[in-house]
């Protein structure tokens, strides 16, 4: 199978990437805006000898996903907001006993079950771990199907290389885009990572291994987080990924993650055609966040303005990073039939703020 | 090049494969292409709109915000809609058949065609009003090649329904004269 471009709704662009780059099992429960997602690789999977097994609730498909990773093998997930809510409690299981996964969160509007409209409402969710406990997942923005073939491969070497769930963020209206995305030749990069130190395979050759996260001492308590703690250090340092433009000498910075984020690199390159100095910060990983992005701001900024599709919850992490160098603005919105702020809408933002 | 398209149209008039065929000819021919539905509660014979980018650039923003520069409106219930999609330029092709008066809107310039009278007067049925209109606004505005759509329209209706397909053609090429 050569590389091809497939016009397909970027749900299914999802399916069709992790498929081929290596996963076997997909585990899932309908929802909107992500049914599509189980609906394509449900129809894809067996051709590459695998299954998606549709379980009985989300509890049952997080639970199926940490089984799936205690044999070593990768296993997927894609819900909706309401959906991952359900699953934290074993996604917190997971990090702790640094089990691989990938999930999808395809976002839409809550608290509670919300609108089925597209919505970026789950980035704390997404970025502070989202169950019990000290622990983060690693998360990835999508703003369109291409991005997702894209990052497929990193995302599985990232869930291999630390032994941890990682999650991808896509908000509804995106995911039901329909789109042209050029796939690579399929690759199984899943099984090339060795797993035989730690996953469960009987115990004919070696000792009984554990994939625990309750303790018998208060010691062993301590020495998992301590563990944790070390291999977040090291993903905060080595993992984080972004796009900038026009840092050398902006006035105003524009942050913003998937469609969001898509829509500013073009309003970016329109106002320069302007004359106005506009740059931007395109997070690419939300956790860790890409605090080295905002090291060296321009000693001619003004404002930071933060785009969201949410009331203001990157904003927070906006904020640490820039500590005060300027002052920080927020535009969002959630929900309704246009359920994000409009190129229109950014583009008078961005000039009322340079103006004032 | 970059078309902002606009299609409206009520349930069973073929606004959604009209899109898709769009899209479908863009692809033949190389361009970039985002296309989206309203979506939400809909029900069978219900209004809706689907919104096409075609362009020869990657596209960036993929909304089509106030600012449609090819407009086609299918029907009298779908035709504000439309209208408010649409920029201050471009062309606004509307089924005359259905829709009787025009809303005036600066700039835009729109163009009144009886689709469905057209559409039973070459096929006997006005179910392919939508490839009229197609027809005519391929003719004028030469954003996609006449013989790709062809192409496409061959491929996507006549696999499904080879019966049909000859009264389809029939009606995109009804619409290409018009124009």
């Amino acid at each position: 199978m050569p590389e091809e471009t497939l016009f397909l709704k970027n749900t299914e662009t999802f399916a069709e990437s992790m498929v081929r780059c290596g996963v076997r099992f997909h585990f899932a429960y309908p929802i909107t805006p992500a049914s599509d997602v189980m609906k394509h690789s449900a129809v894809i999977l067996p051709a590459f000898g695998g299954r998606m097994v549709q379980m009985e609730s989300e509890l049952a498909v997080a639970n199926a996903l940490a089984g799936c990773a205690c044999t070593g093998r990768l296993g997927a997930t894609s819900t909706s907001g309401p959906g991952m809510s359900l699953m934290q409690e074993t996604i917190s299981f997971m990090a702790g006993a640094e089990l691989p996964c990938l999930m999808l969160d395809s976002m839409r509007v809550g608290p509670g079950d919300g609108d089925i409209i597209g919505a970026q409402s789950n980035y704390f969710q997404a970025t502070r771990g989202g169950g019990h406990g000290d622990y983060r997942v690693i998360v990835l923005a999508l703003d369109s199907g291409q991005s997702a073939v894209d990052l497929m491969p990193t995302a599985i070497k990232l869930a291999y290389t630390y032994r941890t769930p990682v999650l991808f963020v896509m908000d509804g209206v995106t995911a039901q885009m329909t789109e042209t995305s050029t796939f690579p030749e399929p690759h199984d990069y899943a099984s090339e990572f060795d797993t035989s130190g730690w996953r469960y395979t009987g115990t004919k050759d070696h000792p009984k291994r554990f994939l625990l996260t309750g303790s018998y001492t208060h010691s062993q308590g301590y020495e998992l987080n301590e563990r944790l703690r070390a291999k977040y250090e090291i993903i905060k340092e080595k993992e984080q990924r972004w796009e900038a433009w026009g840092l050398e000498d902006a006035e105003l910075l524009i942050v913003a993650f998937g469609i969001q984020g898509r829509m500013v690199r073009e309003l970016a390159a329109r106002m320069r055609e302007e004359k106005k100095k506009v740059g931007y910060i395109v997070p690419i990983t939300l956790w860790p966040y890409p605090d080295k992005a905002f090291e060296k701001l321009p000693k001619e900024l003004k404002r930071v303005l933060v785009v969201e599709m949410n009331h203001g919850q990157m904003l927070d992490d906006v904020r640490l990073a820039v500590n005060g160098r300027a002052p920080t603005s927020f535009l969002g919105k959630t929900g309704g039939d246009t359920p994000l702020c409009t190129l229109a809408e950014i583009k008078a933002e961005a000039e009322r703020l340079l103006e004032a | 090049m970059r078309y902002k398209c606009v299609f409206s149209g009520s349930g069973g008039q073929g606004s959604a494969l009209l899109a898709k065929l769009v899209c479908q000819a863009a692809i033949v021919d190389k361009l970039k292409v985002v296309m989206s539905q309203t979506y939400g509660i809909e029900q069978r014979g219900g209004d809706s709109t689907a919104f096409v980018i075609v362009s020869d650039q990657p596209i960036g923003n993929p909304l089509v915000e106030a600012d449609g520069n090819l407009g086609i409106a299918l029907s009298a219930s779908t035709y504000g809609t439309c209208l408010a999609s649409m920029g201050n330029e471009g062309q606004l092709f509307y089924n005359s058949s259905l829709i009787k008066s025009e809303i005036e809107k600066p700039g835009l310039t729109q163009v009144p065609l009886k689709a469905s009278d057209i559409a039973i007067e070459v096929a006997g049925t006005p179910r392919g009003l939508n490839l009229v209109m197609l027809g005519a606004a391929v003719a004028a505005t030469k954003f996609l090649k006449v013989e790709t759509v062809e192409e496409v329209i061959r491929e996507t209706i006549g696999h499904k329904k080879a019966a049909l397909l000859d009264s389809n053609l029939a009606s995109f090429r009804a619409g290409l004269d018009k124009a």
